[in-house]
C-alpha cells in the first residue's frame, strides 16, 4: 500500500467502519449497477472520463446518448485512445464525470489509489466518480489470473474516501438478474446469508468531490 | 451541469463595431463565460447552403469532442442567411457574433455602389475572413491570454491539442500554429486556419488580421509584427509541405489515407486536420483533393462515432 492509504491503519478501519455504519453489509446494498446510473448521471455537454476504458469502450455510447462527451484513458497498446495516462492530462482539465469500471482489481494497491487519487484532481467539484470492481462476496467472479487486487465493498469504500471523495452511494449488481423463480430465489438468498457470499457480481462505488 | 467556472445566459444583444472606415451591426449571443485565462477559440463562418452548414457542424462537434481544457468557443457568423444559422443559435456552449453587415473592403463598397448586386463576400474572402476576426478581438474580454483563429473546414483530431499549442506559448514564443506558410513570405507565416496567440501582446503591438494582398493574406500581419517585435512563432510539423511525414501516421490509423493536411504534436500524433485546397468553405463547393461530403462523412463516421 501507499504511504498515503497505510498512513494510518486506525483511519481505515475507521473507515471500513463507517462505510458499515452508512450501507451496512454487501448484502444491504442495493441492487444498481453502472448501466443505470451512467444516464443518471451524465447530461449534455459534461465532460466524461472512462478510465482503463478498454479497446471495445463499452459505455461510449451509454455517455454519448446521454449527451456528454466522451474521453477515454487506457494503456492498452490496441486501442486507440484520448489518454494514455494521467500524465498526458493538463492540469486545467476537468471533468465532470470519471468512471473506472472494472478497473481497480488489476493494479496493486497502491496504483488502483493512484488511480483514484488522480480522478479526484481531474474532476469538477461536485463531480462524481463511479468505481466498478468485482464483488469479492461472490463465489467465482474474483477468479481471473489478471486479478491482482480483490476489493471487498468497505475497502473499495475506504480507497475512495483517502483519495478525497465522500462516498454517497454503494450498490452491487450483476449483469443477469435474479431468478424469478421464488423457491429458487428463497434457496439462493438463504445459501447467500449463511455463507456470507453474494450472487451480485459486481460492486459499484460513487465517490462525491467536495469543494 | 455547466462548463467549470461557466455560467449560461441566452439573450441577443445588438452592438455596433466600427473596422475599417465602417459601422457594423452585429448581435452578440453570450451563452458561455470563462475567466481569461481559459483560451478562446474563434471560428469565423459563411454558410450559404447545406454544406456549408455540416462542414460548421463537424468542424463545432470535433472541437468539442477533442477539447477536455476549458475555452470559450466564439463563432462569428459573416452574414449568412439567417434559416442556415437555426441550429448554430440553438447550440448552449458557443458564443455566437452574428454580423449583419456585408464585410466588403473599400474597393468593394465602391464598386457596390454601382453594382451592389453582383458584389459579395465571396469575392473578398480573406478579408471577410479578417473582419469576422476583428470583431471577435472586440467582443472578447480584453483580459483575454490567448486567442485562437479556426477556419470552418479544420478540426481538431486529437484530445490534448489545445495545451500542445498553448504550451509553446513561452520563452518568447508569442504565437503557436497549426501550419507555416512559405509561399507569401520567405521566412514563413502561420497559417490563420490555425493558429494561437498571445491576445495581450497582439493588443500591445496593435496587431491587425487584414491582409495586404498580394503580400500578405489574412493573418499573416501577426508572424511578421511579432517578429518584428523580436518575438518568435511556433508550428507544427505538417503533411502539406512534408508529405514524406505520411510515413509516420501508423498503418492502422484512419488519418494516414486521408488526403488532407495533418499537423503533428512532439511525439508524432496527429493532432489537427484541414481540409482547405480547392475548398470554399462557404458553399463547399470543391474543385480538387477530398470532398467536402467525404471530410464530413469521415469526421461523423471516424473521428466522431
Amino acid at each position: 500500500m501507499t504511504e498515503s492509504v497505510q498512513a494510518s491503519w486506525s483511519r481505515l478501519m475507521k473507515w471500513r467502519s463507517e462505510c458499515w455504519q452508512r450501507f451496512g453489509g454487501v448484502l444491504d446494498f442495493p441492487v444498481l449497477g453502472p448501466s443505470e446510473e451512467i444516464p443518471r448521471l451524465a447530461g449534455p455537454q459534461m465532460r466524461v472520463l472512462d478510465v482503463g476504458a478498454g479497446a471495445h469502450l463499452p459505455f461510449k455510447k451509454t455517455v454519448t446518448q446521454a449527451g456528454a462527451i466522451y474521453f477515454s484513458l487506457d494503456a492498452d497498446p490496441e486501442g486507440d485512445f484520448d489518454f494514455r495516462s494521467f500524465d498526458e492530462i493538463s492540469d486545467g482539465v476537468f471533468f465532470d464525470l470519471v468512471i473506472a469500471n472494472q478497473v481497480l482489481e488489476h493494479l496493486p494497491v497502491d496504483e488502483a489509489f493512484a488511480v483514484v487519487r488522480s480522478s479526484h484532481e481531474h474532476l469538477s467539484d461536485g463531480a462524481r466518480m463511479i468505481a466498478t470492481v468485482p464483488n469479492a462476496a461472490h463465489p467465482v467472479r474474483q477468479r481471473d489470473c489478471t486479478h491482482i487486487t480483490p476489493w471487498p465493498a468497505n475497502d473499495l469504500y475506504s480507497l475512495m474516501r483517502s483519495a478525497g471523495f465522500e462516498v454517497v452511494s454503494m450498490t452491487r449488481y450483476n449483469k443477469f438478474p435474479l431468478t424469478r423463480n421464488p423457491l429458487r430465489r428463497w434457496v439462493v438468498q438463504t445459501i447467500c446469508r449463511e455463507l456470507r457470499v453474494d450472487w451480485c457480481d459486481s460492486i459499484m462505488a460513487i465517490g462525491l468531490k467536495r469543494t | 451541469m455547466a462548463r467549470s467556472g461557466g455560467k449560461s445566459a441566452k439573450q441577443r444583444l445588438p452592438v455596433k463595431v466600427s473596422l475599417d472606415g465602417i459601422e457594423y451591426r452585429i448581435e452578440l449571443e453570450r451563452k458561455v463565460y470563462l475567466t481569461p485565462d481559459a483560451p478562446r477559440l474563434v471560428v469565423v463562418s459563411h454558410v450559404q447552403n447545406s454544406t456549408a452548414k455540416e462542414l460548421l457542424r463537424v468542424c463545432l462537434a470535433a472541437i468539442r469532442r477533442f477539447t477536455p481544457e476549458p475555452h470559450e468557443l466564439w463563432i462569428v457568423d459573416n452574414n449568412s442567411p439567417m434559416e442556415n444559422l437555426d441550429e448554430l443559435l440553438r447550440l448552449d456552449d458557443v458564443n455566437v457574433v452574428l454580423n449583419r453587415t456585408e464585410p466588403l473592403p473599400p474597393e468593394g463598397r465602391k464598386l457596390e455602389d454601382g453594382q451592389a448586386a453582383c458584389v459579395s463576400q465571396l469575392n473578398w474572402g480573406s478579408y471577410a475572413n479578417a473582419v469576422g476576426l476583428e470583431l471577435a478581438a472586440r467582443v472578447i474580454e480584453q483580459q483575454t491570454g490567448y486567442f485562437m483563429s479556426l477556419h470552418m473546414d479544420a478540426l481538431p483530431c486529437r484530445a490534448g491539442w489545445l495545451s500542445f499549442l498553448r504550451s509553446k506559448l513561452s520563452d518568447g514564443i508569442a504565437a503557436a500554429g497549426v501550419r507555416m506558410d512559405t509561399t507569401r513570405t520567405p521566412d514563413g507565416v502561420l497559417h490563420v486556419l490555425g493558429y494561437m496567440c498571445d491576445f495581450q501582446l497582439l493588443k500591445r503591438l496593435k496587431l491587425s488580421f487584414f491582409p495586404d494582398l498580394p503580400q500578405l493574406d489574412v493573418g499573416d500581419n501577426v508572424t511578421v509584427k511579432m517578429r518584428e517585435a523580436g518575438y518568435k512563432v511556433f508550428a507544427c510539423l505538417n503533411t502539406v509541405w512534408e508529405p514524406d511525414l505520411v510515413a509516420r501516421i501508423p498503418l492502422s490509423s484512419p488519418l494516414r489515407d486521408l488526403h488532407v493536411d495533418r499537423s503533428f504534436d512532439d511525439n508524432g500524433n496527429v493532432i489537427f486536420l484541414h481540409l482547405g485546397r480547392g475548398l470554399r468553405r462557404s458553399s463547399g463547393e470543391h474543385r480538387k483533393g477530398t470532398t467536402a461530403e467525404a471530410w464530413i462523412n469521415f469526421v461523423d463516421t471516424v473521428l466522431l462515432s
